[in-house]
C-alpha cells in the first residue's frame, strides 16, 4: 500500500466532491452462487441535483435526508459555531452526564493500533476503505476536541464546513454494533463515538435522518407510534390477528387488551403489526396456550425507542412514557417482544433513567418463551420444522444485553435442522440494519446499507445454507428482532434470494407455533405453497 | 567538588521530585475518572463476572423475572479476565499476532523492569538496614543479586526491542503514520530514551551495584555512590519519564481499569440504590439547543411526561 492510496485524516476537510467512490469490484466477494458477475445489481451514481441539499461529499450516499447543506458563507459559519458549542456540551457534565465517562475515556486513550478495523463488517465488506475504519471518525472527533476544546497540542485538523458535513454523514456509516470494542485491548469504544457524534448533531443542530427523528421519535411522542398508527387502526389489526389465528389454529382466541392488573404488559415493535402480524399473533397463541395473565395496550402498542441511536433526551422521554403507561395499567412487568433495540433501550440503557415510581420491572420475551417451550405446555412436534434453520443474533439482544442461550435452547428443541452461523452469539455480525439503518429508506441510502453494511450478514446466511441451496428446499433465517427482519427482508429481495433459492426469514415465535401439533395447517405460508 | 558529584546530588534530589509529581498526577487522574457521574448502562458481553454465563457471554437478563433472583457476580471470573489481559494482552494476541509480538515484548519488558525496581529497592534495604552487602555469601543477598541481574537485563532488552519495533511500525505503515500525532511519538520516545540509555549504563554497572547503591542513598543516610556520567544521564531520563507519565496516554493502565470495570463490565441494575443519584443528575440544567429541546430547563422537565 503506497502512501498516496490511503485516505488520510486530514482529507476529511478537503474541499470538493466525493472522498471515495465504491464499486462492486471493491466489495467483499459473496459466496456461490453470488460470486458470478450479474448476480448482483450494479451500484448507482448519486443524482446530480442532490448535491445542492444533501451531503454527497463523503462516499456519494446520503443518510441524512433533510436539506442541511449551507447555502452561504454565513450559514457555514453558523454550523461550525454550533458544532463547536455542541462539542463543548457533549464533553460536559451537564450536557452529557449520560455518557461522559465512556466518551472521554475513548477520546483520551486510543492507541490507534487499528486492531479494531478487521472486526468491523462495514470496513471489511467495503473492500477495506479507510474512511470506514472504526478509528477514522473517532480520530477526526478526537483531533477537533483536542484542538478546539481541550486545547491539547499536536492535533492536526482543520475544522471547516467539509469536515462537519462529512463527519455528520460518517456517523451514519456505523451500525453501533460495537464489535470493534470487543477486540480493543484498551476498551476504547469507537461505536460509542458514532453514537455521540449523532447526538451532537441532533441535540444541538437538530440534524438527524427523518426516519429516526421527525418521522421517528417525534411522531412517536406525538401519536404513540413511529408508524403513525392510531389506536383504532391498532385494534383493527388485533382483530385481523384473531382471524388469522382462527384460520391457522381452528379456534378463536380473544387477545387481551388494556387489562388492568395483568401480570404482563407485552409490547412489540409496531412494525410487527403492520409487516409481520403473524409474529404478535404467534405470541398470542403461545401466551394463551401457556395460560399467562397478559395484555396488550392501546396506549402503548409501539415498543420502539429510536432515541437509543441518536438522542439521549428522546431516549429518556420515550422510556419514561413506557413506564408511565405500565404503572397506569398496573401490570407487574413489561415484556419486550422480538425487537432488539427496544430490548436494549428499555431494559438495559434506560435502567439509569427510570427512577422511583418509573422503575417498573422489565424483561425480554426470549427467556419467557424458553421457559414456556420447556414447560411442555405447548404440544410441539419438531418434525414440523424439518427444513434448514439458521439463527441471526441481533446485536442489541446478544452482544449488548447478554441474552444468548434462550433462543438457542428453543431452536435446538424445535428445529431439527438448526445450524449456527459463523461467527455467532456475542461475536455475531450485525444484520446491517442496526442503529436505524433498516428504516432509513430515502434517496440512495438503501443501496449502501444492503450492499455494504449487510454484505457480511448475507455472506453468513449463504454459508450457513451452503449444503442446501437447492431451491426445492425451503430455508429459514430466524431473526428475533423487527429491525433485523426488515433488513434481512430487503437483502433477500435485493439478491432475489427468496425467489431463486427459497430462503425465507421471520421471527422465533412463528417457528415455535409452526411446530404445534394442534395446528390445522403449517403456520408458514411458504410451507403451504411447497406442498 | 567535581561536576559528577554535583550532578549526582542534583539527580538524587530530583528523584524525590519526579516521584512526587508521579504520585500526585496519578491520584489526580484517578480522581478525575472516579468522580465522573454514573452513566447510562453501556455494557458489552461477554461480561466476565457473570457467574456460569461468562463463557458464552450471557447475562442475568437470560432469567425470567431476573429482578427477583439473586444476582451471581464472580469476582474470580473478572480477575481471571483482567489478569489474562494484563499478563498476556489477549485481545491483541487473538487478532493481530505481528502487533502482539512487538507490543508484548514491550509490555513484558516494562513489567520486568518494574519488578527490577522492586528488587533493587529490596536490595538497597538489605544493604542499608540489614547491613548485608550485595553480592555476598548470604543466600538472600545471592538470590537478590542474580535475580536482579537477569530480570533487569532481560526487561530492558525486551522493552527496547519491542518499543523500537512499535516505533518503526508506526513510521513505515502509512495508515499508522497518518493516525500518529507528535504527542504519540513523544510518548514512545520518552519511554525509549531511558531504555536505550539504560542499556548503555548497564555496561558501566553490569551487576547493578551502583543502582542498588543509589537507591540506598535515596532511602537512607548512605552516601550517593560515585556514578559515571552515562548513569546520571540515564537517571535523569528515567525521572523525566516518571514525571511525564501522569500527563500522557501512558496512564492507559488507569484508563483501562475504567473502560472495562466501569463501562464495559458495569451491568449493575438499578433496584432503587441509584435513584438518588439519578434524581440529582436529572435536576441539572439541559444546555442543548435543538428545536425539540427545552433549552436550559432541567433534564427532568425535559424528559418526564413525554415532554409535550
Amino acid at each position: 500500500m503506497s502512501r498516496k492510496d490511503i485516505v488520510r485524516i486530514k482529507d476529511i476537510s478537503k474541499p470538493g466532491t466525493q472522498l471515495i467512490k465504491l464499486t462492486l469490484n471493491d466489495l467483499l466477494t459473496l459466496p456461490p452462487p453470488y460470486d458470478k458477475p450479474g448476480m448482483e445489481p450494479p451500484m448507482t451514481e448519486p443524482k446530480p441535483d442532490w448535491v445542492k441539499n444533501y451531503v454527497t461529499e463523503l462516499d456519494g450516499y446520503i443518510a441524512i435526508d433533510i436539506p442541511w447543506k449551507p447555502k452561504s458563507k454565513d450559514e457555514e459559519e453558523q454550523i461550525i459555531k454550533k458544532f463547536l458549542n455542541g462539542l463543548r456540551k457533549l464533553t460536559s457534565r451537564e450536557g452529557n452526564w449520560t455518557f461522559l465517562l465512556p466518551l472521554l475515556l475513548s477520546l483520551d486513550y486510543c492507541a490507534k493500533c487499528q486492531n479494531c478495523a478487521e472486526a468491523c463488517p462495514i470496513y471489511v465488506a467495503s473492500g477495506r476503505k479507510d474512511v470506514y475504519r472504526p478509528t477514522y471518525r473517532a480520530e477526526v472527533l478526537r483531533r477537533i476536541y483536542n484542538k478546539y476544546i481541550a486545547r491539547k497540542p499536536g492535533s492536526d485538523i482543520e475544522l471547516n464546513i467539509y469536515t462537519i458535513l462529512r463527519l455528520g454523514e460518517l456517523a451514519y456509516r456505523c451500525t453501533l454494533c460495537r464489535r470493534c470494542v470487543q477486540v480493543c485491548p484498551l476498551g476504547i469504544d469507537n461505536g460509542l463515538i458514532s453514537h455521540e457524534i449523532r447526538k451532537l448533531f441532533s441535540e444541538e443542530l437538530g440534524i438527524a435522518p427523518k426516519a429516526i427523528h421527525e418521522r421517528g421519535t417525534m411522531l412517536q411522542l406525538k401519536t404513540g407510534s413511529s408508524t403513525g398508527m392510531m389506536p383504532k387502526a391498532f385494534l383493527n389489526i388485533v382483530k385481523f390477528m384473531e382471524d388469522l389465528i382462527y384460520e391457522k389454529l381452528g379456534k378463536r382466541i380473544k387477545i387481551p387488551i388494556d387489562e388492568k392488573g395483568a401480570d404482563i404488559l407485552l409490547i412489540h415493535n409496531a412494525g410487527e403489526y403492520l409487516s409481520w402480524p403473524e409474529n404478535p399473533a404467534a405470541f398470542a397463541i403461545i401466551f394463551e396456550e401457556a395460560g399467562l395473565s397478559w395484555t396488550l395496550s392501546t396506549e402503548l402498542y409501539d415498543a420502539v425507542n429510536y432515541g437509543v441511536w441518536y438522542d439521549d433526551v428522546q431516549l429518556s422521554r420515550i422510556a419514561l412514557r413506557v413506564a408511565e403507561v405500565a404503572r397506569k395499567l398496573d401490570v407487574k412487568r413489561v415484556v419486550v417482544g422480538e425487537c432488539g433495540h427496544a430490548t436494549k433501550a428499555l431494559i438495559v440503557i434506560a435502567d439509569r433513567v427510570l427512577h422511583g415510581e418509573f422503575r417498573i420491572p422489565r424483561e425480554s420475551v426470549l427467556p419467557l418463551l424458553r421457559d414456556i417451550v420447556f414447560s411442555n405446555k405447548l404440544n410441539l412436534d419438531p418434525s414440523r420444522n424439518d427444513f434448514p434453520v439458521t439463527l441471526h443474533d441481533p446485536c442489541n439482544i446478544v452482544r449488548l444485553s447478554g441474552i444468548v442461550q434462550p433462543q438457542r435452547e428453543i431452536l435446538r428443541k424445535i428445529a431439527p435442522l438448526f445450524r449456527e452461523m459463523e461467527p455467532h452469539g456475542v461475536y455475531n455480525y450485525c444484520c446491517g440494519g442496526g442503529s436505524g439503518f433498516a428504516i432509513m429508506t430515502s434517496l440512495n441510502f438503501p443501496e449502501w446499507r444492503i450492499k455494504v453494511a449487510s454484505r457480511m450478514k448475507f455472506k453468513q446466511i449463504l454459508d450457513a445454507f451452503r449444503d442446501s441451496m437447492d431451491p426445492k428446499i425451503p430455508k429459514y433465517v430466524c431473526a428475533p428482532c423487527s429491525n433485523c427482519k426488515g433488513e434481512i427482508r430487503d437483502v433477500l429481495t435485493h439478491y432475489k434470494a427468496t425467489e431463486l433459492y427459497n430462503i425465507h426469514y421471520g421471527g422465533l415465535a412463528e417457528l415455535v407455533v409452526n411446530a404445534m401439533v394442534d395446528l390445522k395447517k403449517p403456520y408458514f405460508d411458504f410451507l403451504i405453497k411447497e406442498h | 567538588m567535581d561536576y559528577i558529584a554535583i550532578l549526582s546530588s542534583i539527580v538524587k534530589y530530583t528523584s524525590y521530585i519526579a516521584f512526587l509529581i508521579f504520585v500526585a498526577g496519578i491520584i489526580y487522574r484517578w480522581r478525575k475518572w472516579s468522580t465522573t457521574p454514573i452513566h447510562l448502562r453501556w455494557e458489552l458481553y461477554p461480561v466476565p463476572h457473570e457467574a456460569g454465563k461468562a463463557g458464552y457471554g450471557g447475562s442475568y437478563l437470560e432469567e425470567v423475572s431476573w429482578w427477583d433472583k439473586e444476582r451471581k457476580v464472580s469476582i474470580i471470573g473478572e480477575l481471571k479476565e483482567m489478569l489474562e489481559e494484563m499478563l498476556f494482552i489477549k485481545r491483541i494476541y487473538s487478532n493481530n499476532k505481528k502487533l502482539w509480538i512487538l507490543s508484548y515484548s514491550f509490555h513484558l519488558g516494562i513489567y520486568l523492569i518494574l519488578i527490577w525496581f522492586l528488587l533493587v529497592f529490596l536490595g538497597s534495604i538489605t544493604i542499608a538496614y540489614a547491613h548485608i552487602p550485595i553480592p555476598s555469601s548470604n543466600p538472600w543477598a545471592l538470590f537478590l543479586f542474580y535475580v536482579t541481574l537477569v530480570i533487569g537485563g532481560l526487561g530492558d532488552l525486551l522493552a527496547t526491542a519491542g518499543g523500537l519495533g512499535l516505533l518503526i511500525r508506526r513510521l513505515i505503515n502509512p495508515v499508522l503514520r497518518d493516525y500518529t500525532t507528535w504527542p504519540d511519538y513523544l510518548n514512545l520516545i520518552l519511554v525509549l530514551l531511558p531504555l536505550i540509555s539504560g542499556l548503555v549504563a548497564w555496561i558501566y554497572d553490569p551487576y547493578f551495584n551502583l543502582a542498588r547503591g543509589f537507591m540506598a542513598s535515596l532511602i537512607s543516610t548512605m552516601a550517593t555512590p560515585y556514578m559515571p556520567l552515562v548513569i546520571i544521564i540515564n537517571l535523569a531520563l528515567i525521572q523525566i519519564l516518571v514525571a511525564y507519565i501522569p500527563f500522557s496516554k501512558i496512564t492507559h493502565f488507569i484508563g483501562k481499569y475504567f473502560t472495562y470495570h466501569k463501562v464495559l463490565w458495569d451491568d449493575e441494575p438499578n433496584l432503587g440504590q441509584l435513584d438518588g443519584e439519578i434524581r440529582n443528575l436529572i435536576s441539572m440544567r439541559l444546555p442543548w439547543s435543538a428545536p425539540h429541546i427545552k433549552s436550559n430547563e432541567s433534564w427532568e422537565s425535559n424528559i418526564v411526561g413525554g415532554a409535550k
